[in-house]
């Protein structure tokens, strides 16, 4: 039966290599929640539809909870606990001067999201956010703050350095 | 909050706390312990742990150091509070803020009071109290120093958490005078600073958690951990009302990882307020979700009629055949109503809706026979403590309830039965669980907006608003609650502007019930009367040709207070309900030539004591696509503590209240919830997020709340705007049902 089927798997997460009991369908969102204790990376909707969980994978944004984590072996993965060392990349410092959260839930998932955008667009326009940040949803509401931490971030240079 | 890994040792110092009967009321001398927890600044040092803290009552502590850690009694759902209230006690304190840091309360009436957000009503419960704790904490400070030095107090002051001496300019720090300080008995009638030597009300500041949000740091509810943890979700009956007749889990307990199946207790009493089901209890939360898929179970019938949205629309509509229960009756209604030039009717149609706070429900609990801790994202802290008493069957004092970060409330953890849940499920591990809904799970078992029917009657005579009839049905969430006394409290307001403004008139109300779970959703009642009564306005401006604004002007009249009986009373000032709508004709430019397609809706709304006046601009595309362009809005609220917090709340209220009139509705068919998650309960993304424009004006009056006020003017206002725009009356909500074109 698969599934009772576990394996052992090695995933690097924030520079770091781990060995971890998988199941082959296992999401990479429980294994960084409940097997690597990185609680940063939120779950909210389980099928990829809301970006809570959003990491980076080679730098690119992707949404964990719809990630098997058995296809990210041997490839980088970044959580928000991984993004700096005290909240130093360029898109935390524009979320801290422009204090974008309220509740906060999804902000780890829209920063990341952010991180992913500007990785590959280190200037984009209004509609280039507006369409990067689509699926991510923030509940309360802070969406105009969050892309005016996008434009300030993007203007501080974007990449961590 | 930080982040920790809970250990035993940590429960058995708390638990050492609690029973070692520590109580220090406000007016109790101080006393010095050493903290359970730190501060939530996290970026500050690592050494704070090791720091000895000096209690100067339940809400403040002090480090040698001079750091300050104020303690906020409130749950923080998002709207700052962990922010405003340590503002309201450093204030009088004369604290430095950048020395100051935050951290929860302990849950225990009888130190803090009750200690549940909603209502908006967090800021008018703790001004007066909170900012005498400062005051009385900054004489002891000043006695203290005054000692020292063997000097009258009158010969110091208090300065950015210094006391100084006038003659010679001596200075003493906090930290230093804290032992001394706390030694001392708190004056009764400490005197409180005049509003305008002000340094921290009233000005902009950030949020005390940012830095630990972004970094991942901040815990939620879901982010407890603990040693030896299991974690747990819950089949529950797919219907209210009905129960597990047996099931078969053989395949789901092959299921790596998981490590019970059991059955939750069926509801017996008043307090079993969980819906009961099949526990799955596992080692991880992938194999609890997945386990749970391969149990078949079977279900007894409902215990009434199963029920579906559309058949209680049906009943609505009868409901409305008859003539409800009056609530108000002014002058003669009838008469002046058949005597009208113009008479107007019309009905709006108010779907269900789903609070989808972002955190799913969840509860930590660890009960070990003698003491039940529990980790809840809570609004009502209280109320699950003396839930899990009465569940348990211990003693009060040998509860204690931590309220975690909180992913969004918006009403929905004003409900405990999550909690009990948990509570019930941890009786029977006697290990620390978690349990934990998944998204489907708390949609399908959300306590929703109520749905129903405003039906609406006004007869118009030489230009004025002669009669106003409003029968409203719905599935009234007291009702629901078995509190029949009053079901239509939180469903419609009697007193409110404009109905009790007209001199013929009639309120009446009925309420259905229903075994569908509803319960109140940020500004609930609100919500829905604003929609009703801001269009129907609308309708009547735009059937006797005057401008929307200028029939609420010649509504309202002269200047006069209002009896206002109900939350935001006692008072309705109609000068108030005025400025915010002069204010924002001005600032929206009201009546400027917009181009074709678009143009500008208004609404106002008094919600619990606040005022809100809203100008909505929208644009039409030729293919009937809608855009809401920009959002002005004039609140007046009274003073405000944080005006950053403030217009976050106002802009958060009417990004929700977008999503609301846009988009949300659920559905139920056969009693079972249609929409399961964001793809079939589409959520506004910042794409459909217009310029918005926020602003308070008379800030003198005495505070108030903000969390909802923002909310309930949206409806009206963009639907006058589509009339305005296309001549197409939206009377059902979501707009997205609706062909514009």
């Amino acid at each position: 039966m698969i599934q009772s089927v576990i394996m052992e798997i090695t995933l690097y997460v924030n520079k770091e290599k781990h060995q971890v009991d998988i199941s082959p369908d296992e999401p990479l969102l429980w294994v960084l929640r409940d097997k690597l204790k990185l609680t940063g990376t939120k779950y909210s909707c389980g099928k990829g539809l809301c970006g809570s969980c959003t990491v980076l994978l080679d730098g690119q944004a992707i949404r964990s909870c719809i990630t098997p984590a058995l296809s990210v072996m041997g490839k980088e993965i970044t959580t928000i606990e991984g993004l700096s060392k005290n909240g130093n990349h360029p898109v935390q410092k524009a979320w801290r001067e422009i204090d974008v959260p309220q509740c906060g839930y999804c902000q780890p998932g829209q920063i990341m999201n952010a991180v992913g955008l500007l990785n590959t667009n280190h200037l984009p326009s209004n509609k280039e956010i507006t369409l990067a940040m689509h699926g991510n949803i923030c509940r309360c509401g802070t969406y105009p703050k969050i892309k005016q931490a996008i434009k300030l971030a993007s203007e501080m240079g974007g990449k961590h350095e | 909050m930080n982040k920790k890994r809970y250990t035993r040792r940590d429960f058995i110092r708390v638990s050492t706390l609690i029973s070692g009967g520590l109580l220090a009321g406000f007016y109790l001398p101080g006393y010095s312990r050493k903290p359970k927890r730190v501060s939530n600044r996290q970026n500050r040092a690592s050494w704070l742990d090791e720091t000895e803290w000096t209690d100067l009552n339940v809400y403040v502590r002090i480090a040698p150091n001079n750091l300050i850690s104020i303690i906020t009694p409130y749950p923080e759902i998002g709207q700052g509070i962990r922010t405003s209230m340590p503002m309201l006690i450093a204030e009088e304190l004369d604290a430095d803020w950048n020395l100051v840091s935050t951290e929860q309360a302990e849950t225990d009436q009888k130190k803090y009071g009750s200690q549940f957000v909603g209502g908006s009503t967090s800021m008018l419960r703790t001004f007066d109290l909170l900012r005498k704790t400062g005051a009385s904490l900054r004489t002891m400070f000043l006695q203290a120093a005054a000692e020292k030095w063997n000097i009258d107090k009158s010969k110091c002051y208090t300065q950015n958490s210094y006391v100084i001496r006038k003659e010679t300019g001596e200075k003493l720090s906090y930290g230093e005078l804290a032992t001394q300080a706390s030694k001392i008995s708190p004056p009764e009638n400490p005197i409180l600073k005049n509003r305008k030597d002000f340094e921290i009300i009233g000005k902009r500041k950030k949020n005390l958690d940012t830095q630990n949000i972004i970094t991942g740091k901040y815990q939620y509810g879901m982010d407890i951990q603990m040693e030896d943890m299991l974690v747990a979700v819950i089949l529950r009956p797919p219907i209210f009302g009905t129960q597990l007749k047996n099931y078969n889990a053989t395949q789901a307990l092959k299921t790596e990882g998981v490590v019970e199946i059991f059955t939750l207790p069926n509801a017996k009493n008043d307090f079993d307020i969980h819906r009961g089901g099949i526990v799955v209890l596992a080692k991880n939360s992938f194999a609890a979700i997945k386990a749970r898929d391969e149990i078949k179970a079977e279900w007894t019938p409902a215990k009434s009629n199963i029920e579906s949205t559309e058949q209680l629309f049906e009943i609505f509509h009868d409901k409305l055949k008859s003539e409800g229960e009056i609530l108000k009756s002014e002058g003669d209604f009838e008469n002046a109503y058949q005597s009208a030039e113009i008479k107007l009717q019309a009905n709006y149609e108010i779907p269900f809706v789903a609070h989808a706070t972002n955190e799913p429900q969840n509860t930590t609990v660890y009960y070990n026979g003698t003491v039940c801790q529990i980790w809840s994202p809570t609004q009502v802290p209280n109320y699950v403590r003396s839930l899990a008493a009465k569940i348990t069957g211990l003693d009060i004092k040998n509860i204690i309830v931590n309220v975690t970060g909180i992913g969004g409330g918006f009403g929905r953890r004003l409900e405990a039965d999550y909690a009990a849940e948990a509570i019930y499920v941890a009786m029977h591990t006697k290990k620390p669980v978690k349990v934990f809904w998944t998204r489907e799970d708390d949609f399908s078992f959300d306590y929703f907006r109520p749905a129903g029917i405003h039906q609406l009657k006004a007869g118009i005579k030489n230009g004025k608003i002669v009669a106003w009839d409003v029968h409203h049905t719905s599935t009234s969430e007291l009702t629901f609650n078995n509190t029949h006394k009053k079901p239509w409290a939180y469903e419609i307001f009697p007193d409110n502007y404009p109905p009790a403004f007209v001199p013929n008139l009639k309120i009446a109300y009925s309420d259905v019930e229903s075994n569908i779970a509803v319960g109140p959703l940020r500004a609930p009642g609100h919500n829905t009367t604003s929609f009703a009564d801001g269009s129907f306005m609308d309708e009547i401006a735009h059937s006797i040709g005057v401008d929307p604004i200028q029939l609420h002007l010649d509504l309202i009249g002269e200047p006069k207070e209002w009896p206002y009986n109900g939350d935001g009373g006692p008072i309705l000032y109609s000068k108030r309900i005025k400025d915010v709508i002069l204010e924002v004709k001005e600032k929206s430019d009201w009546g400027k030539k917009m181009p074709k397609n678009s143009a500008q809706g208004f609404a106002f709304h008094f919600t619990f004591g606040g005022y809100a006046a809203m100008v909505t601009e929208v644009s039409i595309s030729e293919k009937g696509q809608l855009k809401v362009d920009k959002i002005t809005a004039v609140a007046d609220i009274g003073q405000i503590v944080n005006p950053a917090g403030a217009e976050e709340q106002m802009i958060g209220g009417i990004i929700d209240g977008l999503n609301l009139t846009l988009n949300a509705e659920v559905k139920i068919i056969d009693g079972k919830v249609v929409q399961q998650n964001f793809d079939t309960y589409p959520m506004l993304r910042m794409a459909d997020v217009p310029e918005i424009k926020v602003s308070f004006i008379n800030t003198y009056a005495p505070v108030g709340g903000v969390g909802e006020m923002g909310l309930p003017p949206v409806a009206p206002s963009l639907c006058n705007a589509i009339f305005a725009a296309t001549g197409k009356r939206i009377r059902s909500l979501p707009v997205r049902h609706h062909k514009l074109l």
